[in-house]
């Protein structure tokens, strides 16, 4: 086990020497070569790259949903590569909010059972899960929408129901993944001014990676993935 | 209700963009439902067929049967049958006297096993006495002049041409010693009724006489072949014949009916076996749908397995997601085989709605039975397979790499 990142306000998030690659056909493709990254709490990071440079395998591996090959990643004080993983797995649910490109909400259930989701997994009951995420889906505005199914929802709303969801366990940190990417660009201004505005409501740390220049600078902090490194814009 | 289960019913139920999922979801149901119900009518036959012959076997002989050692007539009969009544679980007691002897009337011959009995002792042992086709059993009783009254089984009655009233010559092997060798016992005898045992076997070689008429027939004056019991529990023949031999002391043998058709039944119960797990081996193939089922199921949740890890989902409730996926399939289409089964046993048995030559078959109807321990082997063993059948798709899908499934959209 690693030890925490000194520091005397410790991130939130803090990985050291990321390193993952990938073996392919042609041989061992190495994607990150050693990354470090510390966001603190409530500050909201991009991540800008060009496409294929490993922005998602970053961004998977800061979300425990990848291992490594080599690095440590504490998140919250806890050093995730260490857990177990029915541990890594809780600390996941109840730590850490995912946002995707593609929304990827369960087609077969409403937004409002969207939200409630992580609620479930963590083994609250039915009408506390669907209470808290129907006043999360009013805060977003989405109240009216909470029975529709996601296929009868715009793409912005999609967005914002998969925002709510990541936002219903009260996570410390979100992740999203070209949040923006499949939304026109006032939809997506208005996605990237709401998770700016969560971020600083809720002393949420947010990594965003984006090919959006501008969503970008919109951030506290850019930072530029190339040749398997982050460097600060 | 867990998130697991809600998730699984969901997918289960839910209108998909692949047709083909919830047309092989459903024939996996089907496939399950036809297997189940398959096994229970199978076994209810069989168990119903068994029930049937062992009914009609016991109709017409003891449960137990009482032999001297050395295998001779034994003349105190009266004291064995009298003690053997007194015995706790002894229904009744006969004695009988058993012989071959040809019989012979104006239009035939044949062999018949003939059996001496005293009727009102014997309605006490067999159900021969309630199983007149025609006549009556009122002359054994009271045999008076004449020759004596006997009661045929109704195959033999046909074969030797002869109906109540009609009188034939009974010719015992069992004869007087003459100057010129042994002479037949020759006598006759009058047909006081016809019997219809159930099996052909009875019907077509059996006859009865009185006690004492038979004694003389046989040369067994005060002598009885042997003694037959009848008791409450029919299986518990095994403990009744030690107590029966305990009693009476030395001296003594015992034969019950599971010994003297021991074969016969062995082999029905193979045959109930044997026709279970092959028809069993339909559920085997359903559950085989339950793994195709939930294998394109995995693949086509590839994404939502994802989506669900990235929200804390762990290893083990993916599992067992699918899992209960596999596992309603499998418990839907036993509740409906299982129901339809049964009630299909209940209607073929009621309404006799398979009709057989009885001729042929000694049984008008096929008889359905089925017990409910039957019905709860077939049912547990089809949710274990049904189960079992999750185990592959439901580790597939646990191994689902979640980055892999979201780095490829």
């Amino acid at each position: 086990m690693s030890a925490p990142p000194p520091s005397s306000t410790p991130p939130l998030l803090a990985a050291r020497g990321i390193v993952k690659g990938y073996r392919t056909a042609a041989g061992v493709v190495s994607v990150l070569q050693g990354v470090d990254l510390e966001v603190a709490e409530g500050e909201m990071v991009a991540i800008t790259g060009a496409s294929g440079v490993g922005k998602s395998t970053l961004l998977h591996v800061l979300g425990t949903l990848d291992r490594p090959d080599a690095g440590s990643l504490w998140v919250a004080g806890e050093d995730v590569l260490a857990l177990s993983e029915p541990r890594r797995c809780d600390f996941r649910n109840r730590t850490l909010g995912f946002v995707f490109q593609f929304h990827h909400l369960l087609p077969e259930f409403s937004a409002l059972e969207n939200v409630a989701m992580p609620l479930l997994l963590a083994r609250r009951g039915r009408d506390e899960a669907h209470g808290a995420a129907r006043v999360l889906l009013e805060q977003l505005g989405l109240g009216e929408r909470a029975d529709h199914r996601p296929g009868t929802l715009s793409g912005g709303e999609q967005q914002r129901v998969a925002v709510a969801r990541a936002l219903a366990m009260s996570p410390r940190a979100v992740l999203a993944d070209e949040p923006t990417g499949n939304l026109d660009q006032a939809t997506g201004q208005k996605l990237h001014e709401l998770l700016r505005r969560l971020a600083g409501e809720r002393r949420l740390s947010v990594v965003v990676v984006t090919h959006n220049e501008q969503l970008a600078r919109g951030c506290d902090r850019v930072l530029h993935l190339e040749g398997g490194r982050l460097a600060a814009v | 209700m867990p998130w697991e289960l809600s998730v699984a019913l969901r997918y289960l139920t839910a209108r998909r963009k692949q047709a083909f999922i919830s047309l092989i979801s459903g024939v996996a149901v089907v496939g399950v439902a036809v297997g189940v119900m398959a096994v229970l009518i199978a076994l209810g036959l069989m168990t119903g067929l068994q029930s049937e012959i062992r009914r009609k076997i016991l109709g017409s002989t003891a449960h137990i049967s009482i032999f001297q050692g050395r295998g001779d007539p034994f003349a105190n009969y009266e004291e064995v049958v009298n003690t053997v009544r007194s015995l706790p679980g002894v229904a009744g007691a006969a004695p009988a006297v058993y012989g071959k002897a040809l019989l012979t009337s104006t239009s035939g011959s044949a062999v018949a096993t003939l059996k001496g009995i005293v009727p009102r002792e014997e309605a006490t042992v067999t159900e021969v006495m309630t199983q007149l086709r025609e006549g009556e059993v009122e002359p054994l009783e009271h045999p008076g002049e004449g020759p004596t009254p006997v009661l045929l089984g109704h195959v033999l009655a046909d074969t030797l041409n002869v109906g109540v009233g009609d009188v034939l010559t009974v010719t015992s092997p069992k004869g007087r010693l003459s100057p010129v060798g042994i002479l037949p016992r020759v006598t006759r005898v009058r047909v006081a009724g016809t019997v219809d045992a159930g099996l052909y076997e009875f019907n077509s070689s059996w006859v009865y006489m009185p006690l004492e008429a038979a004694q003389r027939l046989f040369e067994q004056r005060g002598q009885a072949t042997l003694v037959e019991v009848r008791l409450d529990d029919m299986f518990a023949v095994r403990e009744e014949a030690a107590a029966i031999l305990e009693t009476l002391g030395h001296g003594y043998l015992t034969t019950d009916w599971i010994q003297m058709n021991g074969s016969l039944f062995s082999a029905l119960w193979i045959e109930k076996m044997a026709i279970g797990i092959t028809i069993g081996l339909i559920v085997v193939v359903a559950a085989l749908n339950i793994v195709a089922t939930l294998v394109l199921m995995v693949m086509e949740k590839h994404k939502d397995i994802a989506i669900l890890v990235s929200m804390g989902a762990s290893r083990g409730a993916i599992t067992r997601i699918f899992m209960l996926q596999g596992s309603i399939i499998g418990a839907v289409g036993t509740a409906v085989g299982g129901a339809v089964g049964w009630g299909a046993c209940e209607v073929l048995d009621r309404y006799k709605l398979i009709r057989i030559p009885e001729d042929v078959y000694q049984i008008a109807a096929v008889p359905f039975r089925l017990l409910p321990g039957d019905a709860a082997v077939v049912i547990v063993s089809a949710l274990l397979v049904c189960f079992v059948a999750t185990l592959h798709p439901a580790r597939v899908a646990s191994r689902v790499d979640p980055a892999e499934a979201l780095r490829y959209e």
